[in-house]
């Protein structure tokens, strides 16, 4: 009978139980920003440092990844009040308990050292606040100067965890710095941290300055500048000082931009009325034409591969966004629709060119394809333009002039969410966004 | 006294100008024109940071007696375009006419500025400025004035004559200036 | 009853239940977007008289698990140390060298949270097997006579016990029921679900996870993976974030509010967390 019984049995074991076990899709969430707790880090004792006391740098590091990640609009800080802060103890072992009841999903803290060899030990903890899963934990050694790069570093490592992209919080931006009457305007170079904090002028505004632009792998920028009534791209490096002319050209050379190995800028020079792109190799000085006509070809940024070069050029008869191998051969046309389309910048993801689609008497930030579909645009306001990305490809950063002539920079999220101000001293535009930092 | 006749005589002076003009008569205004000494070209390095900022000054152009001499002969020392345009309308070409003839007259050197108005991307303006300027440059040049004696350059939409956003403030933008730098 | 007739009569009860028992199975093959799963659907198919569910697969697709154990588990540590290590030192300072001191206790700490999911599965079906009955002689058998399933066969003995107690008493959930407790499942899950927004990777992933809960509704633990889609080698990092917003998602809204007499039937499932309907 065993066989039978056995045989009788066969089909239990085939049929598998997965009818038993119910399977619920889940196709809808939500975009709400993700409830986060980030007490001020607390320190073992307060000491004194160049930066501030300890639990001073502790408040303003907490305060610094609560403005980092509550601006990306994707986080929600919550209020410190409403769960009890962690001292020393709890940063290595929190008790989850308070910052539920808070409904925080995640906790970011640390604590702040001072070493006897006058730097700073800034920890970065990041926890899961349901699974009390450690995420993250780091601990960053800082000079005093420096204290802020830790507080970056944290967030996008917090980011980074939370969200699977790569970060842009440790980052700087250039822009041009401008003062006085509009008809006689002083236009500075200047630099500054992503937040706004640190700016710094690197010219003094003698001879007008424009279109600033970081190098992807060093402490160079490329400018036009119009000192001695020439106007011409310069190759300037932060570190030294030192600044190169690019090219030798003896007509107006503009719009220079480094490729993403930091060895060519792409910049156009005009000749009898009309411009062309050129390429420009550092090492050798030497530059290459890379397109002819007679149309005016500008604004040009490489693909974050270095293949193709994406372009505005109006030999359509109106400026529209041109995609051309790096050679400067194979140049097709993306940008269709209404209106003009100008500045185009690649994303470093390569997915998207961002740009300023001048459409209805506006300028208006928007996105693209590289194949010229799915253009979407982003801001809605009277002259928004000169894009430029964040490191990590989510962020484009632009300069807003409004009815009145003002003219700030403002940042967007890719998605067309979270449209916020940029602070600056003064009335700024020509913003560019430099590499995350080593 | 001395004042008063000294106007007279200046006022009487062009007057005869404006007459030759209309006439289009080689004469001469009656005092011989002596430029002031050509400004040298500023030789100071490129833009240092941390010094001081001196007094504005982004062209070399020196807005003394030539360039009254220019705009007295000619009408005026700028021409106007139409949006996105770099054509030279009829006033355009009379006025750079007028341009002309006074280089020939005199030996002077000129820089033709090129504008925008703010409604344009900040490089394309640039290049449009240029554009107009260059326009400029080879009509005059067809008018037999020299090349050698004038040099272009294009602000695109960074030094606007006029504030404001309206239709008013970007037409008289969107210009092109011939400003005298020297002369012999 | 002599042997032949025993002989037949199991031979029939077994084609019955084969048949039975193989259009149940349809059940849980990838699903087209019915979410809005309606009665009507279920209808179509007829329920079964010893079948506790409707629909019809072939045994061939039976014990199938979507995708091959979690990848992106063991990639956990990797991430961290290629993350930027010494901030080098800013433009104005002078060079002084940052270092990052990592806590020894790091690389344990992964491992623990990554074992679990495998260890939940593996240990538990051959234990309870061996409770029941001994399918040792049993998985000879299978394996010789059908086609091997892509994946370790589910664990049958809970199934086995439900089939038991269906048979005698002919109880079952109705499609209704199946449709109504879903539909609570989600209403409750999705509100609290914030997949990431990372772009084109993201939108095309999925994940699956399942959940033991207890009578009042609380997890058991935590959500373990079972398996996600959309994940590749270059993506990573988007692929752990994703699944970690479903299990916070999951631990969020619990405890779950479901209806008591139906526990049988929802303190064990999975979700398959699937974004393209976000809003």
């Amino acid at each position: 009978m065993k066989p039978v019984a056995l045989f009788a049995l066969l089909p239990l074991a085939l049929a598998a139980p997965a009818s038993a076990q119910l399977r619920v899709d889940i196709t809808g969430g939500t975009a709400q920003p993700m409830p986060i707790a980030i007490p001020a880090f607390p320190t073992a004792t307060p000491a004194p440092t160049p930066a501030g006391t300890t639990d001073a740098v502790g408040r303003e590091v907490a305060d610094i990844i609560t403005n980092n990640l509550g601006g990306t609009g994707l986080f929600k800080p919550l209020p410190a009040g409403s769960y009890a802060a962690p001292g020393v103890a709890q940063v290595t072992a929190p008790d989850f308990t308070s910052f539920r009841t808070a409904a925080a999903q995640a906790l970011v803290t640390g604590t702040v050292t001072a070493n006897p060899d006058g730097t700073l030990a800034i920890g970065c903890f990041l926890y899961d606040v349901f699974t009390e899963e450690a995420l993250v934990r780091r601990v960053f050694t800082v000079t005093p100067a420096g204290w802020r790069r830790a507080a970056h570093k944290c967030s996008d490592l917090v980011y980074t965890r939370l969200t699977g992209e790569s970060g842009y919080f440790d980052s700087r931006i250039v822009y041009v710095a401008e003062t006085g009457p509009r008809t006689k305007r002083v236009k500075r170079l200047a630099v500054m941290d992503q937040d706004g904090a640190n700016p710094r002028y690197l010219t003094s505004g003698q001879s007008l300055v424009l279109m600033p632009r970081f190098s992807p792998v060093s402490e160079t920028l490329t400018y036009m500048s119009f000192a001695n009534n020439r106007p011409r791209v310069m190759l300037y490096n932060m570190n030294t000082g030192e600044q190169r002319v690019v090219g030798n050209f003896d007509t107006m050379s503009f719009a220079g931009r480094f490729s993403p190995d930091g060895r060519t800028v792409l910049f156009s020079v005009t000749r009898a009325g009309n411009s062309d792109i050129y390429a420009y190799d550092i090492a050798s000085g030497q530059s290459r034409r890379l397109t002819s006509g007679s149309s005016i070809d500008t604004s040009p940024s490489y693909s974050p591969d270095g293949s193709k070069i994406v372009f505005e050029s109006d030999r359509g008869g109106t400026q529209q966004l041109y995609v051309m191998n790096a050679d400067g051969s194979g140049a097709q046309r993306i940008s269709f629709g209404s209106g003009r389309a100008a500045s185009p910048v690649w994303s470093p993801r390569g997915d998207l060119i961002a740009f300023t689609r001048m459409d209805g008497g506006k300028f208006r930030i928007a996105v693209i394809r590289p194949d010229g579909s799915g253009e979407r645009r982003l801001t809605d306001s009277w002259q928004d333009e000169g894009p430029s990305w964040s490191p990590n490809g989510r962020v484009i950063l632009f300069s807003r002039t409004d009815r009145n002539g003002v003219s700030k920079l403002r940042s967007i999220d890719l998605t067309g969410r979270n449209d916020r101000a940029i602070p600056t001293p003064t009335e700024a535009s020509d913003p560019a966004w430099g590499p995350l930092l080593p | 006294m001395t004042k008063s006749f000294r106007t007279i005589a200046l006022v009487g002076a062009a007057a005869l100008a404006l007459a030759a003009c209309s006439s289009k008569k080689d004469v001469l205004p009656p005092q011989a024109w002596q430029a002031p000494p050509a400004t040298p070209a500023p030789q100071a390095p490129i833009d240092q940071p941390g010094t001081v900022p001196p007094a504005e000054s982004v062209t070399s152009s020196d807005y003394g007696a030539g360039q009254a001499g220019l705009v007295q002969a000619a009408g005026s020392d700028t021409i106007h375009f139409a949006l996105d345009s770099y054509a030279l309308d009829e006033t355009s070409r009379q006025i750079l006419g007028g341009q002309a003839e006074w280089l020939g007259r005199n030996r002077a050197t000129v820089t033709i500025e090129g504008h925008a108005d703010e409604r344009g991307t900040r490089e394309y303006n640039l290049a449009l400025g240029e554009r107009r300027a260059n326009a400029a440059r080879n009509f005059l040049a067809a008018q037999g004035v020299d090349t050698s004696r004038m040099s272009v350059i294009s602000y695109g939409k960074e030094r606007p004559a006029v504030e404001g956003s309206n239709e008013a403030a970007w037409a008289a933008n969107r210009r092109v200036v011939t400003k005298v730098t020297g002369g012999r | 009853m002599t042997e032949t007739r025993a002989l037949l009569i199991a031979g029939a009860a077994h084609l019955a239940l084969l048949a039975a028992l193989s259009l149940s199975l349809s059940r849980h093959l990838p699903a087209n977007p019915a979410d809005d799963v309606t009665p009507v659907e279920y209808v179509e198919i007829g329920p079964q008289p010893t079948a506790p569910e409707p629909p019809e697969p072939s045994i061939e697709a039976a014990p199938q698990d979507p995708a091959p154990p979690p990848p992106p588990e063991p990639a956990t540590p990797a991430p961290e140390p290629p993350a930027p290590e010494p901030p080098a030192p800013p433009v104005a300072d002078t060079a002084a060298q940052d270092a990052v001191v990592e806590p020894v206790k790091q690389p344990p700490r992964p491992e623990k949270p990554r074992a679990q999911p495998q260890k939940a599965d593996k240990p538990k079906t051959p234990q309870q097997k061996s409770r029941t009955f001994d399918t040792g002689a049993m998985a000879a058998l299978i394996d010789k006579s059908l086609p091997r399933a892509a994946v370790k066969p589910r664990d049958t003995s809970a199934f086995a016990k439900s089939i038991e107690q269906a048979i005698p008493k002919g109880a079952r959930i109705s499609p209704r029921q199946v449709a109504t407790l879903e539909q609570a499942i989600r209403s409750q899950i999705a509100p609290c679900w914030n997949p990431p927004l990372g772009g084109a990777d993201v939108a095309n992933m999925t994940a699956v996870l399942r959940i033991h809960l207890k009578r009042d509704g609380t997890v058991i633990g935590t959500p373990e993976f079972v398996s996600q889609t959309g994940a590749t080698a270059s993506n990573q990092a988007y692929a752990r974030a994703f699944v970690e917003t479903a299990k916070r998602a999951v631990l969020r809204c619990a405890p779950l509010d479901l209806p008591a007499d139906l526990y049988s039937y929802w303190q064990e499932f999975e979700l398959n967390f699937d974004p393209r309907l976000m809003t």
